[in-house]
């Protein structure tokens, strides 16, 4: 059964036809992404590729040829309209649940904040940041008011709607705290880099801070810092770490000119934040974090695999969120070279490194130190979330 | 929890940039999404009547006879009045954003 509590201090209170909606929710999302996406897959082997090979002569070169062509199709229809419907009912279910009393929330969220009995992390917001339009044109995820939307005050809502609503939409398979992209990536680099001793970790793109925190759990004697954009988001992330008993500090700055000193960092990580970026901010970006990361030091990105590691098909079904989940951008990311971005950014091509993996919170350390010694293997699973899912990084040593 | 506790507040559903439509006519998203939320809904009912039942048989408070032969009165009727009107919402709404 998926849980819905989310185990730490700043659950809220759910009713039991709230949390059957919730519930409800995420099997419907379960659903739509094994068998209504297999129903696609189905249409798109037996139907839609051998009338493209009849009139082409030849298979599509592209997922962008394999969206063309099975656009009309009444199965990519259905399969579309359900997803987006799935993608909308976890917010609603969540925001029906905030709604009940937001400023009680934003109350008990700033308490939890202002309590130092556990941890003792902080929280720097930048009132005056300008941010990216980039950032704030759509409603990134489809997710009423987008993750920036402050409505005045200690508001921390944007960052409860997250919360609850990833919980909803990973069906259990993102870890017991959301944080088994961060918990795997900071084991890849403990195992990866026996001779690195982080001191310092920074986050990029945190939101809420459920893969900042691992990286402290993973190094305890390490100084941990997320940064975003966001100030609801980062409101709660602090609130949030804080509950958790976990010093982490968060900063409110853009990813593309951080206020950190140069060499002030082991360890520069983001997670599924690259592909909500324009190619020039990801430049921008990667450039920072090789001025900030010390020599020796780590650049780790966990995100979707390049295009050119992806079969048409499920390249296809990967940038599926670019057009319809409201994130312009993940396609052009994905049809980057990431190891040309590394390079661009300054680190040296033979310090480039591509990994896929395990979920570290769902196999034993053997396995996982086994998967992660071997070369990048992709397969369909990769990045593609289900009970199954490998996840895939980048990154470069400096 | 009584209602006067609570600092109830209407948080904003509609999405900047859109939902987009696959059918021919967006009607036919329109229906699909409350399709989708009334089988929602009633799934959850069914958790709910699961509970009740299984509560009622553990407790012995009443028999299978009782609860086909029961009735709404008094205040009671409203509030099932209200429960209503915020389930045809719930499902009626479903498909708002959608583009056309």
């Amino acid at each position: 059964m998926i849980d819905t509590r989310l185990g730490h201090g700043l659950d809220i209170s759910k009713s039991r036809d709230e949390r059957a909606r919730e519930r409800f929710v995420s099997s419907l999302r379960a659903h739509v992404l094994t068998d209504v996406a297999e129903s696609m897959k189905q249409a798109w082997e037996n139907d839609v590729l051998p009338a493209f090979r009849a009139e082409h002569d030849r298979d599509p070169a592209n997922a962008g040829e394999v969206h063309a062509a099975l656009k009309p199709h009444a199965q990519f229809r259905f399969y579309s309209s359900l997803r987006c419907t799935a993608q909308e009912a976890v917010w609603n279910a969540v925001i029906d649940e905030l709604e009940d009393d937001v400023a009680a929330f934003n109350r008990r969220c700033a308490e939890m904040a202002a309590d130092r009995s556990r941890a003792e992390g902080t929280l720097e917001l930048d009132p005056a940041l300008e941010l990216p339009r980039s950032a704030t044109a759509v409603d990134v995820h489809l997710m009423p008011g987008n993750y920036h939307t402050s409505r005045g005050g200690d508001d921390a809502v944007a960052g409860a709607i997250y919360d609850n609503g990833l919980n909803v939409f990973a069906f259990g398979v993102m870890g017991e705290h959301l944080d088994d992209i961060g918990l795997s990536m900071a084991n890849f680099v403990r195992l990866r880099c026996p001779d690195l001793q982080p001191e310092k970790v920074l986050d990029v793109g945190c939101t809420i801070g459920h893969n900042t925190v691992p990286w402290k759990r993973t190094f305890p004697d390490a100084e941990v810092h997320g940064v975003d954009i966001a100030a609801p988001c980062l409101r709660y992330a602090h609130a949030r770490a804080q509950a958790l008993g976990e010093t982490v500090h968060f900063h409110q700055q853009v990813a593309e000119a951080l206020d950190f000193p140069d060499a002030s960092f082991d360890v520069v990580f983001s997670s599924m934040f690259l592909h909500e970026l324009p190619l020039k901010s990801i430049r921008a970006f990667l450039a920072e974090a090789h001025r900030v990361l010390r020599p020796g030091g780590v650049l780790i990105n966990m995100e979707l695999p390049p295009n050119s590691a992806t079969a048409p098909y499920d390249g296809f079904y990967l940038d599926w969120d670019s057009y319809y989940n409201n994130e312009p951008y993940y396609k052009g990311f994905r049809d980057q070279d990431y190891e040309e971005l590394c390079t661009g950014a300054g680190f040296a091509q033979q310090a480039f490194f591509e990994a896929v993996m395990p979920r570290y919170g769902y196999v034993d350390e053997d396995t996982f130190a086994a998967a992660i010694s071997a070369d990048a293997a992709f397969d369909e699973d990769t990045g593609r979330l289900s009970d199954v899912i490998t996840w895939y990084a980048f990154g470069a040593r400096r | 929890m009584a209602d006067e506790t609570l600092s109830r507040e209407a948080l904003s559903r509609e999405v900047k940039g859109g939902r987009k439509a696959f059918f021919e006519d967006p009607a036919a998203d329109r229906l699909l999404a409350m399709l989708t939320a009334l089988l929602g809904e009633h799934w959850v009912l069914r958790e709910r009547v699961a509970a009740l039942e299984a509560l009622l048989i553990e407790s012995g408070v009443v028999d299978g006879e009782a609860l086909e032969n029961w009735e709404p009165t008094g205040d009671a009727v409203a509030a099932a009045a209200e429960e209503r009107a915020a389930l045809l919402r719930r499902v009626l709404d479903a498909g708002r954003n959608v583009d056309g």
